[in-house]
């Protein structure tokens, strides 16, 4: 069951300064994403054979806090999957997410937002990925995308699932709410749909706007 | 047809392979374990002849052997200048790469000093090393950069201004008194005029003409002219 | 024989595929086995509640204590559950760093299981955190003992002595079994002269929690191979990591999974069964012997 009316924005390139920057808008969650690469790498942080990736995520307020550490951590173990490190050894490549505005949704929302920006500094991956945010309301059995806090709160289960453009499979998944087996299948294979009929053709559109205007 | 394709990175590209061709795939693809040509990055797929490439925007440049840079000094050795041209790594020029160039008579670079230079191994293992001549011994134009404006620019502006099809600058320095220009891969440009005016010119002239496409060359040139037959 | 001993530490990683291509572990484990697991309670006489949990070589330790507090205006009839993990430098010699680079140099470590130090536990304090949250085991208005007035905080502390791999499992264990274990004095709260009151005789009261949740971490190397509960060596070669949090046989209230490359569905089902099997069977033969 499909109920959406979310509205999905970006902008490649916004910023001048990053080798790849892009701005990514989920309803009223807007994050800034900023990636250098590959570029010089601290001695301490060096690998001989692949590139090193980090991630740093800024809230809009205050410090991080372990929620924001989690996340780094989820965002640099998806990126060390997809980016093609071994082209470039001893180099760094540095990933860094701005909260903008921050309504719910916000992993979602930033891991869209980094996967923009690599397309957008051009840095070699073996494949594209997307983020989908949904929640399962209880008694109705339909599923909502991109909940805002009080929609989450209300749910049965909320989710963000990470698919990866080649074969659609999960690359990364992070639950909440207590649930069984089908009800899991069901929000997963919902969400996979969603994705490949919304946010792929995004990036897809996006992009051929970038390199078609010339 | 082929032409208008964009890759994204994971996209499966189909090319037929003519028999007994060999097929040559450049920058943004690669062979994956079951044998098909996947592309890396997301750029407009481009072909000539058997040889298959991803042309894609990017800021960053990442060396590769015999091409020309434009570097800047950053320390000196006894034997090697480390030069910034803007990749992961600096890269290091040694004193005798120059054209007349002895122990006893070292050229004279200082630290800050623009350098035309020709990148002579750019492996993604090694740091990068330029020389500052070519392959008979000749300066041939490299070397340092005296006076001028550097600025930067994305690399595949670079590209587009050096290739021998575009006319942009032969056609806009018909109508401007004469200036000196080098182009680096590296996305560096230097510029070399009479006046504040006409470097500040040209300066705008080469970003905008980024978004333009070569078809509107012409008219863009007329209308930059215009402009500037208004400032004198 | 020789041979054996130079491939295992020349090629590890080719060495431990050959046990799995014949459906076996190094440690005599099949696939979906976790290791030996043995829970000791009330190990700690001056925390309220204690566990030590021997997972396999891992060992977690965990420290229950309870006080007394008024809570915050914006939630008056709720207590305060604050988790924290330690992974001290003395568990593990991968750990001997505490500085913030994210690898130490190692050439096998798989960049799904590097982390810095404090990576490593804020990870796993939000992790516990999140599951005490998510699977309601225990409401935080159950500790208020006066609204507005009075509220217990549990401060639950979890150590690891040992790291041989899987020490969210452990601590998950060790925290659950030590919050069964809990004991509270009943205290009151006088009105009049404004401050708490022990009852005499002493009343020790445990708490009575809504479910026993369980994690199972689970990590896949190859393509369609999957096992359950990794230890140190195993951590090394793992390509991705998925992390599941039963509360009993048929619901789940956490499922984590880490980037690395991606699952299929049925393999994601598998995991889910494996999970649910196994909160089952640590259940009856762990849960339930306190």
């Amino acid at each position: 069951m499909l109920f959406d009316s979310s509205n999905l924005e970006a902008e490649l390139g916004c910023l001048t300064k990053p080798d790849g920057s892009a701005k990514f808008t989920i309803n009223d969650t807007v994050q800034l994403c900023g990636v250098y690469g590959p570029g010089e790498v601290k001695l301490m942080k060096e690998i001989a054979e692949r590139a090193s990736v980090s991630v740093v995520y800024k809230p809009r307020v205050g410090l991080n806090t372990n929620r924001e550490k989690v996340f780094e951590y989820t965002l640099r173990s998806i990126l060390d999957g997809i980016i093609i490190t071994s082209l470039h050894p001893r180099t760094a490549i540095n990933v860094i997410i701005q909260e903008v505005q921050n309504d719910s949704n916000y992993l979602a929302c930033s891991l869209n937002c980094a996967c923009l920006a690599l397309l957008d500094a051009n840095i070699p991956l073996k494949y594209t990925f997307a983020s989908v945010s949904c929640a399962l309301i209880e008694n109705e059995n339909r599923i909502i995308y991109f909940p805002n806090a009080k929609q989450e709160k209300e749910s049965l289960m909320s989710g963000t699932f990470v698919f990866d453009s080649v074969d659609k499979d999960l690359i990364s998944v992070n639950t909440s709410g207590v649930f069984d087996q089908d009800q899991f299948n069901f929000i997963l294979n919902n969400a996979r749909q969603y994705a490949i009929d919304k946010i792929f053709p995004l990036f897809n559109k996006l992009i051929n706007q970038q390199y078609n205007k010339n | 047809m082929l032409e208008s394709i964009v890759a994204l990175p994971g996209d499966e590209i189909e090319i037929r392979r003519k028999e007994g061709k060999e097929l040559v795939i450049g920058p943004g693809l690669r062979k994956d374990n079951q044998n098909t040509i996947v592309s890396m990055k997301c750029g407009l797929l481009k072909k000539k002849e058997n040889f298959f490439w991803l042309e894609s925007h990017q800021k960053r440049y990442v060396p590769s052997r015999n091409e020309y840079v434009i570097g800047i000094a950053v320390t000196k050795s006894a034997e090697t200048i480390k030069i910034d041209i803007g990749s992961s790594e600096y890269a290091s020029l040694s004193f005798l790469a120059f054209e007349n160039a002895t122990k006893r008579n070292k050229p004279n670079v200082e630290i800050g000093d623009l350098l035309y230079c020709r990148v002579l191994t750019g492996n993604k293992d090694m740091e990068p090393e330029l020389v500052c001549i070519d392959a008979a011994g000749k300066a041939s134009g490299l070397g340092v950069l005296k006076d001028g404006f550097m600025f930067k620019i994305n690399l595949e502006l670079a590209r587009r201004l050096l290739s021998g099809s575009n006319q942009f600058l032969r056609e806009l320095s018909k109508n401007i008194p004469p200036f000196e220009i080098t182009i680096g891969m590296n996305g560096r440009i230097w510029i070399k005029t009479s006046s504040c005016k006409q470097t500040i010119f040209l300066f705008q002239a080469i970003n905008q003409y980024s978004n333009v496409s070569e078809s509107d060359t012409e008219n863009f040139i007329k209308n930059l002219l215009k402009d500037y037959s208004d400032w004198e | 024989m020789q041979d054996i001993d130079i491939n295992k530490a020349t090629q590890p990683y080719e060495y431990y595929l050959k046990f799995i291509k014949e459906n076996c572990r190094p440690d005599n484990r099949r696939l979906s086995d976790i290791r030996p697991c043995n829970v000791t309670v009330n190990c700690i006489n001056t925390a309220n509640g204690s566990s030590l949990v021997k997972l396999g070589s891992t060992n977690v330790i965990c420290g229950i204590n309870a006080r007394l507090c008024r809570p915050k205006e914006d939630r008056p009839n709720k207590g305060y559950i604050i988790c924290n993990v330690e992974v001290p430098a003395l568990c593990s010699s991968k750990n001997f760093k505490s500085s913030s680079s994210a690898q130490s140099g190692g050439f096998t470590q798989s960049s799904v299981s590097s982390a810095s130090i404090e990576q490593t536990q804020a990870m796993l304090t939000q992790l516990m955190q999140d599951i005490i949250a998510e699977s309601k085991c225990l409401n935080e208005e159950d500790l208020c003992i006066k609204e507005g007035k009075l509220a217990w905080i549990l401060y639950i502390d979890l150590i690891c002595l040992n790291n041989d791999g899987n020490v969210q499992d452990a601590c998950c264990l060790a925290m659950i079994s030590a919050l069964k274990n809990l004991k509270l004095y009943e205290v009151d709260f006088d009105e009049e002269e404004n401050k708490p009151i022990v009852k005499y005789p002493l009343i020790l009261k445990s708490l009575v929690l809504n479910n026993e949740p369980v994690c199972t971490s689970l990590f896949a190397l190859e393509e369609n191979i999957l096992l359950t509960d990794p230890n140190k060596q195993e951590e090394d070669f793992m390509k991705t990591f998925v992390l599941i949090c039963s509360i009993d046989t048929k619901k789940i209230c956490l499922i984590r999974k880490l980037g690395g490359f991606s699952l299929k569905t049925e393999q994601l089902n598998l995991c889910i069964n494996r999970a649910l099997e196994n909160g089952k069977y640590l259940r009856e033969n762990v849960y339930n012997k306190f």
